[in-house]
């Protein structure tokens, strides 16, 4: 059976700075566009994690056999490894963890490698947290986002064929929006079209995205796409992610899943005889990378339009900054950490695994030489704890170094048993009560030593 | 053969911000008082314990017995240097009482220091939990902060209120402006505390306590030689203990939040062997660990002042205040005279000896008899407890 896309998800943040709030700051006259950026405590491999943690969901993370990491913004220490993901992912050990980078189109690249290895099911992750100068024109037309797409045997969601790659040696990094709208459509009309109904176009920037669909002839992708910047690696993976969400929730039997965004182009997709509806998917970089979509099932739920629709606007321009720059700066780096202490503890600290005491099966959250409550020190069972849970407890901490005080840290119930103590992430203190639910996700806590450090933090549900 | 020690001198520093005095400087002000007072020479002790908790957030001393020594111009002497987080000062009178019922000596110096000022208070107390400790267990709290989810446990359990914690520092603060020797003498309102910049909700800045140095000392003797001695005071009871591990109240989904276990195992074993039976009715007087408000709310119920959740109760009626049927903190507690860590757990002896002495001028419970002392360190894991009554 040939390779399909078995699950697509989408990370966002909905965090949004636009062109006018930047050109307010510089007295500049209002302009229009705006982009996503990662909060504070994000960084491409905690927005890998949160793509792929979606993306696997409701599959048997043992089974995976590969997983690939693409990134041109990935850290360059050690702590933020892609293997590191992979634990956090709670992957078999055995996986095999490809990193790619170097390129946007590697994250495309990936792709196509996944299609066509043998060690399949296959994880795809895309990720990119794009920083262009304060102030200057490109400031608001880079994003931060990521794209994980499972690739294994079919049927799935969708299928890929008749592949297109070449390489182009030509410079994107220019400020003149005629020539690089050019450079979109020169590439854009190398593909070949088909009987597609619909193009996901990805390209690097607003300009160049419309000048490549315009060539292609095709009503483009989702406008969604043009309102959180252009996310490197991620960017042709979110359009696919796009394109297949929301072309299968026209394919769903139930109309109510439809995504809000996915109305004006519904009339788009053409079916063909014996198969599912067909698109185009494109990509402009250091390159062309294009490959015929067939969409074959209903995707259960959509993750990348609703995340675009809910934004949270940032109208203080020193807030974004102040987000942008708190790690680099060095805040938080005379913590103390340690990578033995770091290894020694792994498997509750990134694979989050418990302990049950083997006599009065009383569950220790990090496993003691003996059970807290009866004492015994019979080796007790490891096991996955609950990535959810409740609040028990909480403060909201303001004397604690943060770029958006206060820090509310909260005691968490974990549904099954076990109790943690993490930051809260993304709320606003009002939000979090006694009984609020939440999900633990991927974070950046520190930067003891001067590299990034990971643990887990609490995101409301 | 005795199974009690007494105390016969007692040393305190002003507690405060002592830019022009150093470590050694306060740890010799303290001993010259507590040894004046018993009469003795330095090397008249047979051995000594010195309690800081942090010298490495500090000024990098206390970090053994070998700052003691020159603090009091003498060597040769056995002192042991103790750590336990903030009951540090009341383990170290633990372990000279315990020196002396052993026979092992006949004069004993429980010496207790923190020198916190050197540095911004930023990059001392806070920067402990902010930046030591386990690289990432609990990374985000405060020293507030750990006490702060007990606070919020309690609104929803017994509903508790910001007035009830405002309330705790009201009064410590009024009994401090009779204290020369706290960091914090004068009095604030309620509207002050509750208008204070938040520092771990719903504690804010006048609910915790300063960042303070002095140092406080103790001479101790078998209660059978306490009789050569002018001043003395009877240790009639006391407790200690370990409940847990840092971690475990925050790894263990049994732990209600509400109290201290440490602290109620401390104190029945203070009690039973100082005969205490009703707690609430015996003790003249109490010197609690209020390094922030909530925790003197906790300490009343786990020291059996009250039931559970009552506390508040017992603040609003009166009764601990000074003048009231139990005065508690009548020194001004944590919140008023500073903690400088290692000092406070014989600083709350100091108070209490003080008291029963009838000299606490300026804060005296009338005819002060008997009272107790309370010290905890850690997330409330660890626990001293003492009786001390007149003898």
């Amino acid at each position: 059976m040939e390779p399909a896309i078995l699950a697509v998800a989408a990370r966002v943040p909905p965090w949004e700075l636009s062109a006018e709030t930047v050109n307010r700051a510089y007295g500049r006259p209002p302009a229009r566009g705006a982009r996503r950026f990662a909060s504070w405590d994000e960084d491409p491999p905690t927005l890998a994690y949160a793509a792929a943690d979606r993306a696997l969901q409701s599959f048997d993370r043992s089974r995976l056999q590969t997983l690939f990491i693409a990134s041109t913004s990935w850290p360059r220490h050690a702590a933020a490894q892609a293997e590191r993901v992979a634990a956090a992912l709670d992957l078999p050990e055995g996986v095999e963890v490809v990193s790619l980078g170097g390129a946007w189109r590697c994250g495309v690249s990936a792709l196509r490698l996944a299609f066509e290895s043998r060690r399949l099911p296959a994880l795809v992750v895309a990720a990119d947290r794009l920083t262009e100068p304060p102030g200057s024109d490109r400031e608001t037309a880079v994003g931060d986002g990521a794209a994980a797409i499972l690739v294994g045997e079919g049927p799935g969601l969708a299928q890929l064929s008749s592949w297109t790659s070449t390489a182009d040696p030509v410079e994107w990094n220019s400020d003149d929006a005629r020539f690089l709208a050019h450079q979109a459509t020169r590439l854009a009309s190398r593909v070949r079209r088909e009987e597609c109904g619909r193009a996901g176009v990805s390209a690097p920037g607003l300009r160049p995205a419309r000048a490549a669909a315009s060539a292609l002839g095709l009503p483009a992708s989702d406008a969604a796409l043009e309102r959180i910047g252009f996310c490197g690696a991620a960017h042709p993976l979110l359009a696919l992610v796009e394109l297949v969400e929301s072309a299968g929730a026209r394919a769903g039997p139930d109309p109510g899943s439809r995504s809000a965004s996915s109305g004006e182009a519904a009339a788009g997709g053409r079916p063909r005889p014996g198969g599912g509806d067909r698109y185009l998917w494109v990509s402009c970089a250091e390159g062309l990378d294009a490959a015929t979509v067939e969409i074959t099932g209903p995707v259960p739920e959509a993750t990348f339009a609703p995340a675009v629709e809910r934004a949270r606007p940032v109208t203080e321009y020193g807030r974004w900054l102040a987000s942008r720059s708190f790690f680099e700066n060095g805040a938080g780096r005379g913590v103390f950490s340690s990578p033995a202490i770091e290894q020694r503890d792994s498997e509750f600290l990134i694979r989050l695994h418990g302990a049950r005491c083997a006599s009065c099966r009383a569950i220790q959250t990090v496993p003691m030489p003996a059970c807290g409550r009866c004492g015994s020190t019979a080796a007790p069972t490891r096991f996955p704890l609950s990535r959810t849970g409740t609040v028990f407890s909480f403060t909201h901490e303001y004397y604690v170094p943060t770029p958006a005080p206060p820090v509310t840290m909260a005691v968490v119930d974990l549904d099954g048993g076990g109790r943690i103590v993490v930051q809260v992430a993304d709320a606003p203190p009002e939000a979090v009560a006694l009984g609020t639910r939440i999900r633990l996700v991927l974070r950046r806590l520190h930067m003891g030593g001067g590299v990034p450090q990971y643990y887990w933090k609490a995101v409301m549900e | 053969m005795t199974d009690h020690i007494a105390i016969v001198g007692a040393g305190c520093t002003p507690f405060g911000e002592h830019f022009d005095r150093s470590y050694t400087d306060l740890v010799a002000e303290a001993c010259r008082e507590a040894l004046g007072e018993a009469g003795l020479q330095p090397r008249q002790i047979g051995a000594a314990w010195l309690s800081t908790a942090f010298p490495d957030v500090g000024v990098h001393r206390g970090r053994s017995g070998m700052d003691l020594a020159e603090s009091l111009g003498v060597g040769g002497m056995p002192i042991t240097r103790v750590s336990n987080f903030c009951a540090s000062g009341g383990d170290a009178l633990r372990n000279a009482a315990h020196a002396l019922l052993a026979g092992q000596v006949d004069v004993a110096l429980a010496v207790g220091v923190e020198k916190q000022r050197d540095r911004p208070p930023q990059e001392s107390i806070v920067k402990l939990m902010v930046e030591t400790g386990h690289p990432f267990y609990q990374k985000g709290f405060t020293a507030a902060g750990s006490f702060a989810v007990f606070a919020v446990r309690r609104m929803k359990e017994f509903g508790l209120t910001r007035e009830d914690l405002a309330a705790v520092s009201v009064k410590n603060h009024r009994h401090a402006a009779g204290n020369p020797k706290a960091h914090q003498r004068k009095p604030v309102t309620a509207e002050q505390v509750l208008g204070s910049p938040m520092v771990a909700w719903p504690l804010t800045l006048l609910d915790c306590c300063p960042t303070t140095d002095g140092a406080s000392a103790l001479v101790l003797v078998r209660e059978a030689d306490a009789a050569r001695y002018r001043s003395r005071v009877l240790v009639a009871g006391m407790g200690f203990s370990v409940s847990s591990g840092w971690d475990a109240p925050f790894h263990d989904d049994a732990f209600d939040f509400i109290g201290f276990p440490a602290v109620r195992q401390a104190a029945a074993a203070a009690y039973a062997q100082a005969g205490i039976g009703d707690p609430a009715k015996e003790f003249d007087l109490a010197e609690v660990h209020d390094c922030f408000s909530i925790n003197e709310l906790i300490a009343c119920e786990d020291l059996g002042f009250c039931g559970r959740g009552e506390s508040p109760r017992l603040l609003r009626d009166g009764v601990t205040r000074l003048g009231g049927r139990m005065p508690v903190n009548p020194s001004g507690g944590l919140l008023s005279c500073g903690h400088p860590v290692g000092a406070t757990g014989l600083r709350m002896v100091y108070e209490v000896m003080r008291q029963i002495q009838g000299v606490a001028e300026g804060r005296q419970v009338s005819g002060a008899r008997q009272g107790v002392t309370q010290n905890i360190g850690g997330p409330g894991a660890v626990a001293f407890v003492s009786v001390l009554r007149r003898m």
